[in-house]
């Protein structure tokens, strides 16, 4: 390989590299929206639930050892 | 103020959530899903708005109903998710390394199917790919063979003893004839033959690419994903590439950024190398 040849690939690969995420990042993206979406609605919906229970077991708990 | 612990679990239900989602794609399960997930979020953002708790109950209600008959109605779906799963790391076959063991290349394949059609002999190939078809092989002749034209029609042709059923493609070859696959329950395909319904079938339950030769008409079919396409004589072009990403020939975007990775990791290995061995040879000159 030409020292030109070598630089020009050089030069190109963190494009090329770059350009992968981007493909990455933007394929199925309204699929990857819609699965945000639905992660943080389960977990707002589940939230206050699961830190009573686990307040509940805690409290549970302690009065155990007491 | 949003905790680290908030954000791990939000992005392991994102990637769980992501990869059903991804893996339903398609199918019947798919748009269902889908659909419920939408039409859940809007009536779930609707109640919070204005604080209708007791319709917020009455969804949390049906969710859970219909989370328990979703698995009675889409069996099938969910299989082939969890297969799908189980298979994870499990990489599509790749042809290359089967070229030694005189394995046929996707041109030679599809112009043998396209024999086939011409002389109207009804045919069904499973090319498997992540997940294993094993499964479907209880009741089928093993023949390890390499995939010829000849092969290929005696397999097919009426009435010799393995013409009935499919036959399942491993690693470029014919891993064995007279398998049954499981038919499909897809209303669309009332019209259709048992084979063209088998072929769909599998590609419901399976990852594979499966290849029917219609006898009745001479038309060659691919189903993927529970989806069948049917090509002309003069679609071989088309055949050729379902045929070359059946048997992993093609190379996927996906690979892409491995092999990218792979490139950078391996120059940046052999620059190491040539530094080290510049930096021993100044120290031998200096000494």
């Amino acid at each position: 390989m030409s020292a030109k040849k070598a630089k020009e690939t050089r030069r190109k690969r963190p494009r090329e590299i770059a350009a992968a995420f981007g493909r990455i990042f933007t394929a199925n993206l309204w699929l990857k929206v819609l699965a945000l979406a639905i992660a943080i609605a389960i977990y707002a919906s589940l939230r206050e639930e699961a830190e009573a229970e686990a307040a509940k077991a805690n409290a549970s708990a302690e009065g155990h050892v007491r | 103020m949003i905790s680290i612990s908030a954000i791990i679990q939000i992005a392991i239900l994102y990637f769980a959530i992501y990869y059903i989602l991804k893996s339903a794609r398609g199918s019947r399960f798919g748009q269902a899903l889908m659909g419920i997930a939408l039409l859940t979020m809007l009536l779930a953002a609707f109640t919070f708005l204005f604080h209708f708790h007791v319709l917020s109950l009455i969804i949390k209600y049906l969710l859970i109903y219909l989370a328990i008959s979703s698995v009675v109605i889409f069996q099938p779906e969910i299989r082939r998710i969890l297969a799908t799963v189980g298979a994870f790391g499990g990489r599509p076959q790749r042809f290359s390394r089967r070229e030694k063991d005189g394995a046929v290349s996707a041109e030679e394949l599809a112009d043998a199917l396209g024999v086939l059609a011409s002389k109207k002999i009804g045919a069904l190939l499973a090319f498997e790919r992540a997940i294993s078809l094993r499964g479907y092989e209880a009741s089928a002749v093993g023949t390890d063979a390499i995939i010829t034209r000849e092969l290929l029609l005696a397999i097919f042709t009426p009435p010799l003893p393995l013409h009935d059923g499919g036959a399942v493609v491993r690693h470029g070859r014919i891993a064995s004839a007279h398998c049954i696959f499981p038919v499909s329950g897809n209303p669309a395909l009332a019209a259709s033959g048992m084979r063209h319904r088998a072929a769909v079938g599998l590609s419901e339950e399976t990852d594979a690419i499966v290849v029917a030769v219609s006898e009745e008409t001479g038309s060659i079919s691919v189903a993927h994903n529970g989806k069948l396409i049917r090509y002309n004589a003069t679609d071989a072009a088309s055949v050729t590439k379902w045929i070359s990403k059946g048997l992993g020939e093609k190379k996927g975007g996906e690979g892409a950024l491995a092999r990218m990775a792979g490139t950078v990791l391996r120059r940046f290995a052999t620059h190491q190398r040539k530094s080290v061995a510049g930096k021993d040879a100044t120290a031998g000159t200096d000494r």
